[in-house]
């Protein structure tokens, strides 16, 4: 072992640099009294941190079976996309032509029965009571033939807006739009946002009256 | 007169794990001055020190019914106060032991008892580098074996002595200039 190693080793002990403070004991004894009050802080976040995913978790698989115009999937709050489709005089309606009104979109075809229940006791009332007041219909029929289509409209006396590309189920709108079944519908509001998927129709009347009111208070 | 001590020091013990401030204490002083000063051979920083001081005494007193063997409460210690120490350095990131960096060799050098003063090593040991100061520290003041001090550092031990021996010879260094140069 050479000198130095020697010397450092012998005096060992008298390497400080620092003498502790007098407080330093009461320092350390408060903070351990402190540590139990945070680890329990510490659990209790945990535990909301647990029940709130939870919470989230059972709240994203058992959604509510009351579907009015809040709380639907995932569509809600986007932009309806653009479709522009041809009515059966041949000028070409566009959705986003109608931005500022609240517009009800809706899949349908001639064949189909509910189709023409809904269009019959609820759209047509709805329609007559709240065009006025800013509230359109625009209708896609999947039909492929065009006498059906245009014979079910005058038939049932829809004077709202009718577009179709007569391309019937399997129309790439079809799937676009996801429809799965017919009716299929949306509802978008002013600003042309998705507000609900397959609104229930008996409950519209009130969706509408909420929503134009809000427009006209605006 | 060991014995006295180190049964008072197990009394000690035994009642601080029944939670008796007093006793804690009591502990807390016999060691504090000694374990504020091996965190501050290894941080070099007076506030980093006294932080890791008190981080160890709290797992001290947390772990202290779980320690086996009372007659091995100062090793067990200083061993959680140098691992606190070292791993506060290497979260700084201040502690980078890098073996492959070659550094220009330093003649072999030697100096006599004769010339040293306490308060020159002392000094100079403060001016190592963090790597050279942690392993000469931990060698000849904590007293650890190279086998131990490469599983603190997480190096190899032949690292662990190949860095020895450079810091030994850069202090014998920086002691001869100071002693070349130095006015008292």
């Amino acid at each position: 072992m050479e000198p130095i190693e020697e010397y450092i080793k012998d005096h060992s002990n008298d390497f400080n640099y620092l003498e502790l403070e007098e407080n330093s004991w009461d320092n350390l004894h408060q903070k351990m009294q402190e540590k139990p009050k945070s680890f329990q802080r510490k659990f209790l976040w945990i535990i909301i941190g647990v029940l709130s995913l939870l919470f989230l978790f059972f709240y994203w698989k058992y959604p509510q079976p009351e579907q009015n115009y809040v709380a639907i999937g995932l569509e809600e709050e986007m932009y309806f996309p653009e479709l522009n489709l041809m009515n059966p005089d041949g000028e070409s309606i566009s959705v986003s032509d109608l931005k500022g009104k609240v517009v009800l979109v809706e899949f349908w075809a001639s064949y189909c029965m509910a189709c023409t229940q809904e269009h019959c006791y609820y759209f047509k009332p709805l329609y007559k009571n709240f065009k006025e007041e800013g509230f359109e219909i625009y209708s896609v029929s999947t039909d492929s033939s065009a006498v059906n289509w245009v014979h079910a409209i005058e038939r049932d006396e829809m004077d709202w807006i009718h577009v179709s590309d007569l391309m019937g189920e399997n129309s790439p709108t079809v799937s676009e739009f996801d429809v799965k079944h017919l009716p299929t519908n949306y509802l978008l509001n002013q600003e042309g946002k998705i507000i609900a998927k397959n609104v229930d129709v008996e409950k519209l009347e009130d969706t509408l009256k909420q929503l134009l009111a809000y427009n006209s208070e605006k | 007169m060991q014995n006295i001590t180190e049964d008072i020091e197990i009394n000690l013990i035994e009642r601080s794990i029944l939670g008796e401030a007093n006793a804690q204490k009591q502990l807390y002083h016999r060691y504090a001055s000694a374990m504020l000063n091996v965190a501050y051979r290894i941080t070099k920083n007076e506030e980093d020190a006294k932080d890791i001081l008190q981080d160890s005494f709290i797992k001290v007193f947390l772990q202290l019914q779980n320690l086996k063997r009372k007659e091995g409460f100062a090793a067990w210690i200083k061993r959680i106060v140098v691992n606190t120490s070292i791993s506060h350095v290497k979260k700084k990131g201040l502690l980078i032991i890098d073996s492959t960096k070659e550094y220009k060799d330093i003649p072999e050098v030697e100096i006599s008892q004769k010339e040293l003063s306490l308060n020159d090593v002392k000094l100079a040991l403060m001016q190592l580098p963090n790597g050279y100061r942690t392993v000469l520290s931990l060698y000849l003041i904590e007293g650890y074996d190279h086998q131990e001090i490469s599983q603190i550092l997480d190096i190899s031990k032949s690292t662990s002595l190949t860095q020895y021996s450079r810091g030994k010879k850069k202090l014998i260094h920086l002691l001869q200039k100071k002693n070349q140069y130095g006015t008292h």
